[in-house]
């Protein structure tokens, strides 16, 4: 079954990535304004209402020390695919430590709460496919803002879809709700470490759309750049 | 006169050298050290009211960031482009909108911690990396401050948190703006935020 998937997903990331491979791209370049600032609109409302309520019952319930082990726990389970991104991109050091991340939190820290491996000098740093397409020199493409997901670019949005069959976690789970369960977790951990910075950037912000693609497109270039490598913890 | 004024040019440069002030990494690095412990004192100190400290840590700003500087990278070519009432306006509004902006988010003040690194100088830039460690997450941030030379003093150019540079940010926001709309709607723009943030308070 799995078999099958592989083969037929591969050709369409393949010229889907042909397709967004065309030409660079500036900050404020973006030639799917129209649609991304709708779905830009539609995203907010989803989130005022319901997303960001959420991750705000789940800090209010939860004290730090609890949520900074949930947060361990979901990283954790990013590790296997930062691993294959970083084989992908040819960063064989990269991908041995996550690794060894994944394996020395897995056992000693406990299922992943313990995030022993930076104790022990392992320092963390998330990759996926989207950074390796990026080191094999494809370019990002049009800025795109995805339904839920928030901002990415054709390039990300092909190595989202990559990523789950990339994830080895998906494999290992080998049932689509509970891995979509996993991933809906991650969201919400991620969501409720970015509830301050969202917030400012709205209260802050003239154009909210304008200031998230930016953003996201600053971030981006750092994360494939390594940028203060070891030292990010936060993804975006 | 050809030798002259070559002479003269080259006894302007060395008086201008001379009399300028250099900016170096090591340098940049006091300065940012200073300001962050004074910003830090204000925001802890329990006896004063929100209103007052983000008063004082306007002060700070106003003082140690290059103002007229980044308001006019932040608007890239409408500045030239706008005529001189609108620039002046602009530059009124522009101001307190930052100012209100960096002190609100600098009041939030929760027992973080910092440590300065690797100062550097990139061109005529001083680049200091501050990582943020925040004992209540435990998550590590790195913020570069970019310094530059503001008439014979260390100012603060940009603020850059983890590869997100505030003045990048800020001119792609404002010309999607100006780009929708026009010049004018930005400044109005500006102002009503400035209202908002000061009755906020």
């Amino acid at each position: 079954m799995k078999t099958i998937v592989i083969k037929k997903i591969l050709p369409v990331v393949a010229s889907a990535l042909a397709l967004v491979a065309c030409a660079t791209h500036d900050n404020n370049d973006d030639p799917l304004e129209g649609f991304n600032r709708g779905m830009f609109a539609f995203n907010r409302g989803v989130d005022t209402y319901l997303i960001r309520p959420i991750a705000w019952g789940y800090r209010a319930i939860t004290p730090q020390v609890v949520r900074d082990h949930v947060g361990n726990v979901s990283d954790n389970l990013y590790e296997p695919l930062s691993m294959v991104s970083a084989f992908l991109e040819g960063d064989i050091q990269q991908g041995m430590v996550n690794f060894w991340r994944f394996t020395i939190n897995t056992t000693v820290g406990l299922g992943g709460i313990n995030d022993v491996a930076t104790t022990a000098g392992l320092k963390a740093r998330t990759e996926d496919i989207g950074q390796a397409f990026a080191s094999w020199g494809i370019d990002s493409g049009p800025y795109l803002v995805l339904p839920i997901l928030g901002p990415s670019n054709g390039r990300d949005a092909v190595g989202r879809v990559a990523g789950w069959f990339a994830n080895p976690v998906t494999y290992a789970v080998d049932d689509t709700w509970t891995s979509v369960g996993i991933a809906a977790g991650q969201g919400l951990v991620e969501r409720e470490r970015l509830l301050d910075p969202i917030d400012d950037v709205y209260s802050s912000s003239l154009d909210p759309y304008a200031s998230f693609r930016s953003i996201y497109n600053q971030r981006r270039k750092a994360q494939i750049n390594n940028l203060h490598s070891g030292e990010d913890k936060h993804r975006l | 006169m050809k030798r002259f004024l070559r002479g003269l040019g080259a006894a302007m440069v060395i008086t201008y050298a001379s009399s300028s002030f250099a900016i170096d990494a090591n340098g940049a690095k006091t300065f940012v050290d200073k300001v962050a412990t004074q910003v830090i004192a204000i925001a802890k100190d329990s006896n004063a009211s929100k209103e007052a400290k983000q008063k004082r840590i306007e002060a700070i700003f106003s003082d140690k960031v290059d103002i007229n500087f980044v308001a006019k990278f932040v608007l890239g070519k409408h500045w030239r482009e706008a005529t001189p009432k609108q620039q002046q306006d602009y530059l009124a509004a522009y101001k307190p909108f930052i100012l209100k902006n960096y002190a609100n988010k600098l009041t939030k003040y929760s027992g973080q911690t910092y440590v300065l690194k690797n100062p550097h100088m990139e061109d005529d830039i001083a680049v200091v990396t501050m990582e943020i460690d925040d004992p209540a997450s435990g998550n590590k941030i790195n913020v570069d401050y970019r310094l530059a030379d503001g008439a014979g003093k260390y100012r603060i150019n940009d603020i850059v948190v983890e590869g997100v540079s505030l003045l990048t940010t800020q001119r792609s926001e404002f010309a999607s703006i100006i780009e929708q709309h026009d010049v004018d709607y930005l400044i109005a723009a500006l102002q009503k935020q400035v209202s908002a943030l000061a009755s906020a308070n």
